[in-house]
């Protein structure tokens, strides 16, 4: 019972003492007694003065405007009480404020205000000028890329306006082209032409107006200068002095309040209706830099603005002092410019972009080299190469898988023989030797091959055979006019038998051309011999040796002696052509029966005399120039 | 993980081993002899076509005698050429050759026309372009009808003048073999060479029946 009364007793202490705390917390501060408890009276002030009893400007900012409404509150109370001293003591504390803020120490009010305002001002700038600036760059760009397209298509226009001119109206070397959709194919009349013409033309204009302008813009709201810090000031500070002084003194604290919640916080800013009045102190907002950056651009207006003569009409009136404009000056002025910009769009690009269409290129390095300036002289040869064969618009299919063959050569440092229809990959040492058989003629007097050759195409690699062999020739795909010819083999120390190889596989690339012409509907009796040894071949043979057997016995009868006569002519004639019999018989010496025909008389043709040929064929080899300086 | 499991489930433990070794067993079985079938028809097409060019008298290349000066097409062989040509078959059939291999079945690099040819499923014919990597073949696996002699091809033929053809008779290029899900069909490219500058590849598609594997059809895709 002892311990429970203590407990009583210690809890009724505890409930008076909490009490009592309770009670002291809640006293109302000196403005609230004034406010609601009406302590204005003489009486309650009895001992201290007005200004002592009203509270300071609080500056203990938060994300929203509680300490701006308090702040209010104490003003409105020192307004209606008319405390002057009040008054100045806030005034100071707002300098000292913003000499916090901005970390400066100022001589005066006016001073930190200034500073304070200009603080504000260039904020706003920094705020907004970037949206704009946004904004600007997104009109411009796809402007200036319409732009970029009607000048291109304008490009188009202007070629084939040349072809129409030159009389090619059903055959254009464009066809994948286009302006305003219309494929240059469709376009045959100047009539049609001059219709897109103008449409683009007028696009270009208004479009190419209207870029003007924005780049200008962009340029002003780049840099919008002092002037414009100035007059924002002049607004800030005249928006300042339309308030009484009392209001004054609660702008500033606001926009103290105010710049806080800026900085925390997003646009758009919400003001309550207790703080409307201040709601415009900005100056420096979107619509007021933007329209600043219109007014105050610099580069006038564009050639093409329709009020580019009157503005500029000092270049265009009829006498120093006035007159009237001379519209069609301006126009011929316009056009000008214009041909210039159509003059500037690269022709190599427009051709390139016809190709990678007509060849349905999708490799991209191939589409970079097509693109390269570089290569434009490659690029147009190809071009006009094709264009020689486009009939009524058309480029047979083996042109066009000969054009692609040649992208992808290129690409790896071919070079291309468009009138032979011969690609070689070939490179060096190896390169030489077969331009070296190309200026003696050697290659084509000797297969007499892809001479007036419209349909097939040629194409020298190096590379390696499936068969192990020094080189072989791919005729897989003779269906689509291409044959191949694959030199594994490099010239090193036997240029002379490089040589030959390359005689040998051309011969077997004629032959493929032959037959592949012969199944189109070729007299097979141009190739008698051949057929004779297939025939033959074909009653004993297995099928998959028929071609090898018979192509290779034809050659031994028919070839020998003209690659004999090809080597000793690349080497100068420098042996008598029984030296040069073993280049011939190369590849073939198990074919060679017993003797083969020279121009009609049969040659008797014995193993002694191959051996002696190795023989012969060897002195050749050691002896020849093009091991020297003629080819490195 | 399956053993985790067993313990979490609280099975009997010598029920569960026995099922898991059965199925593991079994499992390890299936890939071999899936593995083994594949070997085993990739070796009979390998024969197939190793004797296919080398061995038979029929695959001999012949040589004939071009014709008489100013003769047509119409010209026969004389009994003096088909005496020659049966003296030249006597020779190379009793001839011991040396056949050489290159050592791996080479992946494909690109597509050949090959579907008009032979009206193969493009399908089946895609899955074969799409070997890419290429397999050591194992030259005691492969059957030689006649007795001659069969070696890889060294790299160091490859580098010289004669490409190794004066220490060979015949060298083959096998690429990679492609089998349909049965085991009935196949497409192989061959590369073959009598010479330096003498020879030709080749598509085949082969079909078999019968337990033997037959070339059903080819193309021919270069010549050298």
């Amino acid at each position: 019972m002892k311990t429970y009364k203590y407990l009583y007793k210690a809890i009724l202490i505890l409930l008076l003492l909490s009490s009592y705390l309770t009670h002291s917390q809640i006293r109302p501060s000196e403005f609230f007694k004034r406010q609601w408890l009406d302590l204005d009276s003489d009486a309650s002030l009895c001992c201290n003065s007005l200004d002592e009893t009203l509270d300071d400007f609080s500056f203990n900012w938060d994300y929203n405007y509680n300490t701006a409404f308090n702040n209010l509150a104490l003003l409105e109370q020192a307004k209606l009480d008319e405390i002057e001293s009040w008054y100045r003591k806030q005034y100071n504390l707002i300098q000292d404020e913003i000499e916090k803020q901005l970390d400066t120490p100022f001589n005066s009010y006016d001073q930190a205000k200034k500073a304070f305002f200009s603080d504000i001002e260039g904020k706003n700038i920094t705020r907004n000028t970037p949206v704009l600036l946004s904004k600007y760059k997104k009109l411009y760009n796809p402007g200036r890329n319409k732009n970029r397209k009607y000048l291109k298509e304008l490009k188009h226009l202007q070629l084939r306006e040349i072809e129409i001119r030159a009389g090619n109206r059903n055959n254009s070397q464009f066809p994948y082209l286009q302006a305003k959709g219309v494929s240059l194919k469709e376009i045959t009349s100047l009539s049609k032409l001059s219709e897109l013409k103008y449409d683009l033309e007028n696009a270009f204009g208004n479009q190419k107006s209207r870029n003007h302008e924005y780049v200008y813009i962009i340029e002003k709201l780049d840099y919008l200068g002092s002037d414009f810090d100035k007059e924002m000031l002049n607004l800030k500070n005249k928006f300042y002095k339309s308030f009484d002084k009392w209001d004054q003194l609660g702008l500033m604290q606001f926009l103290l309040n105010y710049e806080h919640y800026k900085d925390i916080l997003r646009p758009p800013y919400s003001t309550p209706d207790e703080l409307v009045e201040f709601q415009y102190s900005d100056m420096a907002t979107e619509p007021v830099i933007e329209e600043y950056a219109k007014n105050n651009r610099g580069g006038g207006v564009s050639l093409f603005d329709p009020r580019y003569p009157e503005i500029n009409r000092y270049l265009y009136q009829n006498n120093f002092c006035g007159g009237y404009i001379d519209l069609m000056a301006w126009e011929a002025d316009k056009q000008a410019a214009l041909d210039g910009y159509i003059d500037d769009v690269p022709t190599h690009r427009i051709i390139a972009s016809n190709l990678i269409q007509e060849l349905n290129i999708t490799n991209q390095n191939q589409i970079e080299w097509l693109n390269s300036y570089t290569y434009k002289n490659d690029l147009n040869n190809l071009s006009n190469f094709m264009q020689n064969y486009r009939v009524n618009g058309i480029v047979p299919a083996e042109v066009i898988n000969f054009a692609k063959e040649v992208v992808k050569a290129i690409l790896n440092g071919a070079e291309v023989d468009y009138e032979e229809r011969i690609i070689n990959g070939l490179t060096g040492k190896d390169k030489c030797i077969y331009d070296k058989l190309k200026k003696l003629s050697l290659f084509k007097s000797t297969i007499k091959t892809f001479e007036n050759n419209d349909n097939y195409n040629l194409t020298i690699i190096n590379g390696n055979c499936t068969n192990t062999s020094t080189a072989c020739t791919d005729g897989g795909d003779i269906n689509h006019g291409n044959v191949k010819i694959i030199m594994e083999i490099v010239s090193g120390n036997f240029p002379l038998e490089y040589a030959a190889t390359l005689l040998h596989e051309g011969i077997h690339a004629e032959i493929f051309k032959y037959v592949d012409e012969h199944e189109k509907g070729i007299d097979p009796n141009r190739r008698e011999n051949l057929l004779y040894h297939y025939f033959e071949q074909k009653k004993i043979q297995k099928p998959n040796l028929v071609n090898t057997a018979a192509q290779h016995q034809h050659m031994a009868d028919k070839y020998v002696k003209p690659i004999a006569e090809a080597i000793r002519k690349l080497d100068n004639n420098q042996y008598p052509l029984e030296y040069y019999m073993g280049f011939g018989w190369d590849g073939l010496r198990s074919y060679g029966f017993d003797g083969y025909f020279n121009n009609g008389n049969w040659v008797n043709l014995n193993k002694d005399q191959s051996t002696e040929y190795y023989r012969k064929q060897k002195i050749v080899n050691d002896n020849t120039n093009l091991k020297g300086n003629e080819c490195r | 993980m399956i053993i985790l499991i067993s313990k979490e489930m609280n099975v009997d433990n010598r029920i569960f081993k026995i099922l898991f070794f059965t199925l593991l067993s079994s499992f390890y079985y299936s890939c071999r002899v899936d593995n083994s079938i594949e070997k085993e028809n990739t070796y009979q097409v390998l024969s197939l076509l190793t004797n296919e060019f080398t061995a038979n008298s029929k695959k001999i290349i012949f040589k004939i005698p071009p014709p008489p000066d100013g003769s047509k097409s119409k010209h026969k062989l004389s009994i003096k050429d088909s005496l020659l040509l049966y003296k030249q078959f006597y020779e190379e059939t009793i001839k011991q050759k040396v056949i050489a291999l290159k050592p791996k079945m080479f992946g494909i690099d690109k597509k050949h026309p090959f579907k008009e040819v032979c009206n193969i499923n493009q399908k089946f014919l895609n899955s074969f372009f799409n070997l890419k990597d290429s397999k050591k073949i194992n030259l005691n696996k492969i059957n030689l009808n006649k007795k001659d002699s069969l070696i890889y091809y060294s790299d160091s033929y490859k580098k010289m003048r004669t490409k190794g053809f004066d220490k060979i008779d015949i060298c083959l290029n096998f690429s990679r073999i492609n089998f349909d899900r049965d085991y009935k069909e196949a497409i192989v490219i061959v590369g073959l060479s009598y010479g330096k500058l003498d020879g030709f590849s080749a598509i085949y598609f082969l079909e078999k029946k019968k337990g033997n594997w037959y070339i059903k059809c080819e193309k021919e895709l270069s010549i050298s």
